[in-house]
């Protein structure tokens, strides 16, 4: 499956002295980006889109991706110390992350995260490199209906939420789904906007991850003296967080899985690394042994942080094989090929193979120096946790009102983000799951158009018969069932040991 | 925690349900006669209807929940958390919205901090000057010079 003549004309193209010292300026900076609540992998590539204009395409593409690879990362370590990910793909690492820096293993739960993520990206490197054009065929199978049960299975997550009730998860989940819909339809009907401009597009993702995920946090740590209480565990140990780096590696099995399903649901359009490091946690939750995902488990943050990291593989393999871009990163990388005179797709795969295989082959060396950049900005950022929270939660709330701000320039995002903070404090207060709300919202922009397209293509009546005939939606359809079934019964034993937190 | 306390606290966590449930309930109203309504109304018909059952089984639910526990055991706010704090919190981000939008990122930015510290009753003089004084500036040095980002700095004309 591998072009070995281009594979070695690929690795000519990577003798280039300048990426010696573009690859690790573009983790660092992509690291440092994807840290800052708001600043997204996407954005930091937008912001130094200008300077790859006078670099060689390999340069200006290594560089970019170097950026995406770092960011992508990046947001594990404020998710993990504040439980605020830094970017939307993050979002399912503070889940566990920050549940075991308020034990204390904030250290391990870093290393863990620098593990899973250079071990994530490494796994997908070379299962695109020998898979890159399968992929993208598979890419292509997936149409409406496909991506409808996509959609669909990804709802089923709202069961492993804690919450008070299922009912209330479903209510939470419900509400997301709806406010995911706000802005102007496909038939240009203003749907809830109330006449501001700043919603016809709908919702912006990062206020309202922020809003949800960071703000209740933050309000709660407000009433405390620090993040963490005991003294001796604030302190960085350097030995701890390798130990965590070192310690992920143990876990092969789980790790190929959330690869491959960070590669797959990377690949899909529209579907995002949020989606993919949601869907990689909830299958862990389910199907290890033992586990205490969501509590504060090590195998929550792999489970994350390989899947979102793989994601980008996946996403890229895509843009490259393709043209079509993934999310928001990748379709700014596919305007840099563009600059420089190169048209991703079929046509790219022909004609500059060498090119493709090049974009992964520096992965490997971006895992390398993975580690280094990021335990560079982890041993800044554990110090974080000394500083008393009367002094950290006002300066981390003016960090995030700048993040968001910086966005859309606007302020009316500072507003969403207070507005749905506050909305998921209450909702935490009386036992409704945040998350679900975001859920629904991540995922009403996935199913709604699929619906409206799966219904147009077969029509309502017919759908039922379509999805339960074709290969695809059928196989979704048999794992939607088999994770309800799971989901159900792991709430059935906890209402048996606890029958207060069923 | 008192009689009346434990009617609050049910009063809330009935109204927080059906606070959803209407708000979920006049979005699924504003879209009903709208053009193109089939589209519009292909998700978020479903999702209501679907949302109607559990939004009444959690209402039952509250209220068994409710006469089933002893008053002192009725969901509090636990007493480790210090809940003026955080509520005083909640005020000064809501009022930390108004301040970037009327007086601009650099000095609102430097307002919040000093006013947030010192609701959270932190008291020392010197950080209290050069926390906020050095994250403003920080911040305006990444964001502006930087990253490029146009914030609007100083006094917003508005």
């Amino acid at each position: 499956m591998i072009d070995t003549q281009m594979m070695g004309q690929a690795f000519a193209l990577l003798l280039d002295w300048q990426l010696l010292w573009l690859i690790p300026a573009g983790l660092l900076y992509g690291v440092i980006v994807g840290a800052i609540p708001g600043m997204t992998a996407s954005l930091g590539i937008a912001l130094v889109m200008p300077f790859t204009f006078h670099m060689t395409a390999i340069e200006a593409l290594v560089f970019l991706s170097s950026i995406f690879t770092g960011g992508v990362y990046g947001g594990s370590i404020t998710a993990i110390i504040l439980n605020m990910p830094g970017s939307p793909a993050s979002a399912a690492t503070g889940f566990d992350g920050f549940a075991m820096a308020r034990n204390g293993q904030q250290n391990e739960a870093q290393g863990y995260a620098i593990g899973a993520s250079a071990l994530g990206s490494l796994f997908a490197a070379v299962l695109v490199l020998v898979l890159l054009k399968p992929i993208a065929t598979f890419a292509l199978m997936f149409g409406p209906v496909e991506m409808l049960m996509v959609g669909v299975f990804a709802l089923t997550i709202v069961a492993s939420f804690k919450g008070e009730t299922l009912g209330k998860g479903i209510l939470a989940g419900g509400l997301g789904l709806l406010l995911g819909t706000v802005g102007v339809s496909w038939g240009g009907v203003y749907r809830a906007t109330f006449g501001n401009m700043w919603l016809i597009d709908g919702l912006p993702v990062v206020p309202v991850i922020l809003g949800i995920l960071a703000m209740p946090g933050l309000f709660a740590l407000a009433g405390e003296s620090f993040v963490v209480n005991d003294a001796l565990l604030r302190r960085p140990n350097f030995r701890k967080q390798l130990h965590g780096m070192i310690d992920s590696a143990r876990y092969k099995m789980l790790l190929l899985r959330s690869t491959l399903i960070g590669v797959v649901v990377g690949a899909l359009p529209a579907a995002g690394s949020s989606v993919a490091s949601l869907v990689s946690w909830h299958s862990a939750k389910q199907s290890e042994k033992n586990n205490t995902i969501g509590d504060g488990d090590s195998r929550g943050v792999i489970a994350s942080e390989s899947a979102n990291n793989a994601s980008e593989m996946g996403s890229t393999a895509v843009m490259l094989a393709l043209g079509i871009p993934g999310g928001g990163a990748t379709a700014i990388m596919l305007g840099a090929f563009l600059i420089h005179g190169l048209t991703p797709g079929p046509r790219l795969l022909a004609e500059n193979l060498d090119l493709g295989y090049a974009v992964f082959l520096a992965q490997f060396l971006q895992v390398a120096l993975l580690p280094i950049a990021g335990l560079l900005v982890i041993a800044f950022s554990t110090w974080i946790l000394k500083v008393p929270n009367q002094v950290l939660v006002p300066i981390v709330l003016a960090i995030t009102c700048w993040g968001v701000f910086a966005t859309r320039e606007t302020f009316f995002d500072i507003g969403l983000l207070i507005g749905f903070g506050l909305l998921a404090y209450v909702m935490q207060r009386y036992g409704y799951p945040p998350i679900a709300l975001l859920l629904g919202i991540i995922l009403s922009d996935m199913l709604e158009p699929e619906l409206i397209r799966a219904v147009a293509t077969f029509d309502a009546v017919n759908l039922p018969n379509v999805i339960l005939t074709r290969p695809i939606p059928l196989v979704l359809v048999l794992l939607t069932i088999i994770s309800l079934y799971y989901s159900f019964r792991r709430r059935a034993q906890v209402k048996a040991n606890d029958p207060e937190t069923a | 925690m008192t009689t009346s306390g434990n009617r609050t606290e049910l009063v809330m966590r009935l109204a927080v349900p059906t606070a959803i449930m209407l708000a979920s309930l006049w979005y699924l109203g504003s879209l009903w006669d709208v053009r193109m309504r089939a589209q519009n109304l292909i998700l978020v018909r479903p999702v209501v209807v679907a949302m109607l059952p559990f939004y009444l089984w959690i209402i039952v639910w509250e209220i068994r929940r409710h006469s089933a526990l002893p008053a002192a055991q009725e969901a509090g706010t636990s007493a480790a958390v210090n809940v003026r704090d955080q509520v005083a919190f909640m005020c000064v981000s809501v009022v930390a919205v108004l301040l970037f939008y009327l007086f601009g990122a650099v000095p609102a930015t430097a307002v919040l901090l000093v006013v947030s510290m010192w609701i959270l009753r932190f008291r020392k003089p010197v950080v209290l000057i050069l926390a906020p004084v050095l994250t403003s500036l920080l911040l305006w040095l990444i964001f502006v010079q930087v990253f490029g980002i146009r914030m609007p700095l100083f006094l917003t004309p508005w």
